[in-house]
Formats: C-alpha cells, sequence, structure tokens
C-alpha cells in the first residue's frame, strides 16, 4: 500500500470530478430541455403576434415581419436575436421576411411545430396558416444559434469547476497532511527515543481515526515497562540470593588461608565445594525461572502417562527415590508438556532430598482418580508451617525450615512450569511430619 | 569481646563463628529473629553483628525494638541490601556500621573493634594501663615496652578488665565473655585464668575483691 494521502486525493479527485460531470450532464439535459420549451412557446407567440397584425388591417408583411425580432430575447446569454419570420401568401409567394431569414421556404408544413433542414442548417419552425387569406406565417430558430445558449451554460459550469477542482486537491492535501501529522510526530518521537524509555507517548490533540493506534501502542509500551519493571525486580533479587553465597565463599577462602590446622583448611575447603555448588544451583534455577518467564505456552497435547514418568525419571540421575508407577497408568493419557513435567517433578524431589534428614527416604509414587493422573512427592522432613504455606510459591521465598542449600526458588518454578504445563501443583503436611508435593494433571484424549 | 551473630545462612554463620573467634571475639551465633531477640534480653554483647533479611522478620525490625528499649549495642548490619537506600535507612533505625555482603573478614573484625572503642569512649587502639598495653588488633600485650605471651582466654580476660579499668567484674561476667552457651565451664577456669595473669604480669596487676570480683590494681608507672 502507498501513501494513504496519494490514495485519498486521488479517490476524492475522480469521486469529486465524476460528481461534477454528473451535474453537468444533467443541468446540460435540463437546460436544453428547459430552453427548447422556452424557444418553442416564443415561436408560438411570435407567430400569433404575426397573423394578428396581419389580420388587424392594411400592414405591410415585411414590416409584421420585421416585428418577429422585436420579441424579447429568450436568454440574456444569447449573441443576438436569431429569430428568423417569413411570410407567403396563398400563391406560394415570399411576401415579407425579418431581416436575416432565409428567402428559402423554412417548412413545408401546416399548423404546428417541425424539425427542418434549410441548406445545411437544422431549424426548428412554427408554422400558422391562415385559411380566409391564404397567408402562411413560418417563424424559425436556427438550432445551431440554440446549441450556442447550452453551451454557454455548460461552459458556465464547467470553468468554476475547472478552476475549483485543483484548489480542492490542495485543500485536501492539506487537511490530510495535517491530520496525519500526529504520526509523523510519533514517529519522530519514536525514533528519538532512548531504549530504556517506556513512557506513554500521548501526543496531544489526535484525530479519532489515530486516536485507537496510539492507545494501543500506548497499552503495549504500559505492558513493556511493567513486565520491565518486573524483570529488574526479579534481577535485583537475583543479585542479592547471589550475594550470601558469594559471601559465604569469600569467607570460607579467607578462612581457609588463615586456618592454623590442615582439619580446619579441610573444612574450609569442603564449605567452599558446597558454596559453589549452591550457586551453580541457584544459577541453574535462574535460568529454568528466565526460560518460563519467557516461552510461549507449549502445545495441547496428550501422551502417555507411564511413559511421561519413565522419561522423566531417566532424566533424573541420581533418582533420589524409585518412582512407584500404579500399573493402571499404562496406556493412560495425560495432558501435559514433558520438559516442563520434568522441570516440576525435579524441583520437588530437590526440594524434598533437601529437607529429608540423612538416612530417611523420599516417596514418590504415581496414581490416578476420576479425572487426573497424581504424581506425589512426599518428605520425612520438618513439613511448611501452616503460616508459611501460602508463601511456599513465592520466588525467593524461605521459611523457617529452610536448608543450607535451598535458594527459595525450586517450589516457585515446579509452581510456575505446572501451572505452564497444564497441571496444578498441592502442597500439604503429612499428620506425621514432612511435606506432601502433588502435582495433579488431566487426562487427555486417547491417542487416535 | 563478646559479639552476637545473627546471620540465617547456616555456611556464612559458621564461616563468622569460626573467623570471628580467630580474631579473638567471643561469637553467639543465632539464625533467627527471635533467638536474637531472645540472647539480646538474657546477656550482654559488646557488638551484634545483623542481618536484614531473617527467615522470621526483618533485622531492622529487631534493631528498632533493641533501641526502643534502650539497649545502645553497637550494630554492624552485615545484609545483601547494600544500595545507598539501604544503608540510609539502616543507619537511620539504629545501626552503628553497614557492611554489605561479600565481606572482608578482616574487615568485620576491624569494624567492630572500632564500634567496641568508641562504645567504650576510648579514644586509642591500644587499651593502656599505666605501664601495661594491650592491642586489641593485633592481640599482642607488652608491660614496660616487653611482649607478654598470654593464652587466648588470659588475654580475654585482661581486656575485658582493661576495657574498663576501675570497673569490678563478677567471675559471671567474665564467664559470660569468655565462653559461649555450649562451653562446659569449670568452675575455678576463672580463677586459674586470673592466678596466671598475675604470674605473667606480677601480683598487684589485677586486684580481687572478696565476693565481688576483680578489677585492674593499680597501674605501675
Amino acid at each position: 500500500m502507498t501513501s494513504i494521502r496519494t490514495r485519498l486525493l486521488s479517490i476524492l479527485a475522480v469521486a469529486t470530478a465524476i460528481v461534477w460531470l454528473c451535474g453537468v450532464s444533467w443541468i446540460a439535459l435540463h437546460t436544453q430541455r428547459e430552453l427548447d420549451r422556452m424557444l418553442d412557446q416564443r415561436l408560438g407567440e411570435v407567430g400569433r403576434m404575426v397573423n394578428s397584425l396581419l389580420r388587424s388591417g392594411d400592414i405591410d408583411p415585411m414590416v409584421a415581419a420585421g416585428a418577429a425580432q422585436s420579441a424579447p430575447q429568450p436568454t440574456e446569454a444569447g449573441p443576438r436575436n436569431f429569430i428568423s419570420c417569413q411570410i407567403w401568401d396563398a400563391e406560394g409567394r415570399l411576401i415579407g421576411r425579418s431581416g436575416d431569414a432565409p428567402t428559402e421556404e423554412l417548412a413545408t408544413i401546416g399548423n404546428g411545430f417541425a424539425d427542418t433542414m434549410v441548406g445545411d442548417q437544422p431549424w426548428r419552425v412554427f408554422a400558422i396558416v391562415d385559411a380566409t387569406r391564404g397567408t402562411r406565417i413560418l417563424i424559425g430558430d436556427n438550432l445551431q444559434e440554440r446549441q450556442g445558449i447550452v453551451r454557454q451554460v455548460i461552459l458556465g459550469l464547467v470553468v468554476p469547476a475547472a478552476l475549483l477542482l485543483p484548489l480542492l486537491a490542495g485543500l485536501i492535501w492539506l487537511s490530510v497532511s495535517h491530520g496525519l501529522r500526529p504520526l509523523g510526530q510519533a514517529a519522530a518521537a519514536l525514533r528519538q527515543r532512548k531504549p530504556n524509555d517506556l513512557t506513554p507517548l500521548a501526543p496531544a490533540a489526535l484525530p479519532a481515526e489515530v486516536r485507537p493506534m496510539f492507545q494501543a501502542l500506548d497499552a503495549l509500551l504500559e505492558r513493556l515497562a511493567e513486565s520491565r519493571a518486573q524483570e529488574q525486580t526479579f534481577t535485583a533479587f537475583a543479585a542479592h540470593e547471589l550475594r550470601t553465597p558469594l559471601a559465604g565463599l569469600r569467607l570460607q577462602a579467607q578462612l581457609a588461608m588463615a586456618s592454623g590446622t590442615e582439619a580446619e583448611r579441610q573444612t574450609a575447603l569442603r564449605h567452599i565445594i558446597i558454596a559453589v555448588d549452591r550457586m551453580t544451583a541457584l544459577v541453574r534455577q535462574l535460568l529454568e525461572l528466565a526460560r518460563l518467564d519467557n516461552d510461549v505456552s507449549p502445545p495441547d497435547r496428550s501422551i502417555d502417562a507411564a511413559n511421561l514418568l519413565d522419561d522423566a525419571a531417566r532424566g533424573m540421575h541420581p533418582l533420589p527415590c524409585p518412582l512407584q508407577v500404579a500399573p493402571n497408568l499404562r496406556g493412560l493419557p495425560v495432558r501435559v508438556d514433558p520438559g516442563l513435567f520434568s522441570m516440576t517433578l525435579r524441583n520437588l524431589l530437590e526440594n524434598a532430598v533437601q529437607q529429608t534428614p540423612a538416612g530417611e527416604a523420599v516417596l514418590c509414587d504415581a496414581h490416578r482418580d476420576e479425572n487426573s493422573v497424581i504424581i506425589t512427592v512426599s518428605d520425612r522432613g520438618p513439613g511448611i508451617p501452616p503460616e508459611e504455606l501460602q508463601h511456599i510459591r513465592k520466588r525467593f521465598f524461605r521459611g523457617r525450615h529452610k536448608t543450607v542449600s535451598g535458594s527459595g526458588l525450586g517450589l516457585a518454578i515446579a509452581d510456575a512450569a505446572m501451572r505452564k504445563a497444564g497441571g496444578t501443583l498441592r502442597f500439604r503436611n503429612r499428620p506425621e511430619g514432612g511435606l506432601v508435593a502433588e502435582i495433579l494433571l488431566p487426562l487427555g484424549q486417547p491417542a487416535s | 569481646m563478646r559479639v552476637l551473630l545473627v546471620e540465617d545462612d547456616a555456611m556464612l554463620l559458621d564461616g563468622l563463628r569460626l573467623g570471628l573467634k580467630m580474631h579473638g571475639f567471643q561469637v553467639e551465633a543465632v539464625s533467627l529473629m527471635g533467638d536474637a531477640e531472645a540472647a539480646t534480653r538474657a546477656s550482654r554483647f559488646d557488638a551484634m553483628v545483623l542481618d536484614i533479611m531473617l527467615p522470621d522478620g526483618s533485622g531492622l525490625d529487631l534493631l528498632r525494638q533493641l533501641r526502643a528499649r534502650g539497649d545502645a549495642t553497637p550494630v554492624l548490619l552485615l545484609t545483601a541490601r547494600d544500595a545507598v537506600g539501604d544503608r540510609v535507612q539502616g543507619l537511620d533505625d539504629g545501626a552503628d556500621d553497614y557492611l554489605g555482603k561479600p565481606f572482608d573478614l578482616d574487615e568485620v573484625a576491624a569494624r567492630l573493634r572500632a564500634l567496641g572503642r568508641r562504645a567504650q569512649g576510648r579514644p586509642t587502639p591500644q587499651l593502656i594501663w599505666g605501664a601495661l598495653v594491650l592491642d586489641p588488633a593485633r592481640r599482642d600485650v607488652a608491660l614496660q615496652g616487653n611482649p607478654v605471651a598470654l593464652s587466648r582466654r588470659e588475654f580475654a580476660v585482661l581486656e575485658a578488665l582493661m576495657e574498663r579499668p576501675g570497673f569490678i567484674l563478677s567471675r559471671e561476667d567474665l564467664q559470660e565473655r569468655l565462653y559461649g552457651w555450649q562451653d562446659d565451664v569449670e568452675s575455678n577456669a576463672i580463677e586459674v585464668h586470673i592466678h596466671k595473669l598475675r604470674h605473667k604480669l606480677g601480683r598487684d596487676a589485677i586486684r580481687t575483691l572478696r565476693g565481688v570480683g576483680y578489677r585492674m590494681g593499680e597501674p605501675v608507672a
């Protein structure tokens, strides 16, 4: 699509020209008809006038014919009085005619109107026959003269139109330019913007036609600013979270250097390794969260529940606990994204392992109920205080029973991944102690 | 110096406890705000190292509570949040110093010593009593210019007494200064340390007030 301005201008110009032409044609036709009617009427009047002059007394037929030309002008636009009059006697002699009337007989008809050709000229003729005296009065208009009048009227319409059309085009051009100016201004403003400037454009005095676009653009900017702010908060949080293990790392390194005994040095070095592992896990989790925040939703598809669990277990080495899969899950389709499911399961298992005291087992099983497959991960840890249960899905939340290696992100990731994957995540405390995490996967359509 | 360490990160807590001990501090370490609150009520500390983000609340709340009940224990805030705004907020809430993570162990120790010095209104970094000079930073003692070798505990007893030379410290005060809550203390441990100090510094260096406690003797020229 080319310039709106050019398109608009050409459409308007063509439309205006067409409307004008139609108007002019109609006026031309109408004028022609009206003029014909009016001039015919005049021919009749003039004929009757000459006839009555002849009848009223002894008047020279030449004078009577000349009087025809004193009839009122048909229009002011007429170049001259072009009416012609002939008077013929019973013997067929031309006894009187107006000054410029041709000598050739205008028409051979009786009473009434006729279109005739005299020489090569078309004429409109009115005839009156006086039966008692035997005279014929012929009153005629040269049709070329009549056309001249119509031409003048048309010309009077076309000339201003021809002058007005460019003026109109100029006005249209100006008004379209004016209407489109906010677009240009906005484009310039956007070009000059710094990349981190996400304030709304909100240009003043917008035409209604472009307003929706700017509103949409501003809404987009607002959403961008929001997500940017969220990202910044997240980054700040992540940076802070990294600082504590970094501080531990530095401290332990200093202790290793300053310690007097080999045992102390070994302890410090072991702590350094733990701190590095912790930071590695934190970085992996930050990446997972970033992926969850940015990826589009996975396609909705069904997958065999048993295969899903097998694949997830195979992806985790070593698996902290044997996964008890109920036999009736084989061949049962569930609707979930396998990658997101694995991410959820891994984070839940890691959390369970962290919470469980050494020597105790993490339990993990999968079974089905009426409309979902439920994967349960339960640990033998301290559980989560009831007042903290509502917070455990928050990012960087670390409760009272937190562990050294926890980041406060595991359950947040599990929750975000499950929500994106189409499943549900539930937490509850076991009465005998420990946390139970349940993944609920909706049953899908059997693969066809 | 006896220091209360409040930090929820187990590795940092452990490392700081060990590191500050190496610098001659007696450290009590807790990881919850509630425990810290209880500790400040139960006994007196010469300084406190406080993390802001604790699992059961904000360290700043603890700080405000502390100041509200008139406790002037010097507080060093140690936290991951160290933007200017955070530092200003922390100091205005009653902290005496502020250190962002990660930090240098030596700097933490130096700042704690400075806090202790300021709290005692002492102009010099060394503790001086007559011809006796104790340097808390270098952890050495000199009598009339000659270095005196002291054990860690002996040094701590002497330091406690020299911080406020005119004051009498009871056996319990000294015990609290020297030992953590978990440590098993022999009932005559303090007497043993005092005895050894007198042996190294002279009989009159430390005076015993029967049934009350100990204080520094008259300064020796």
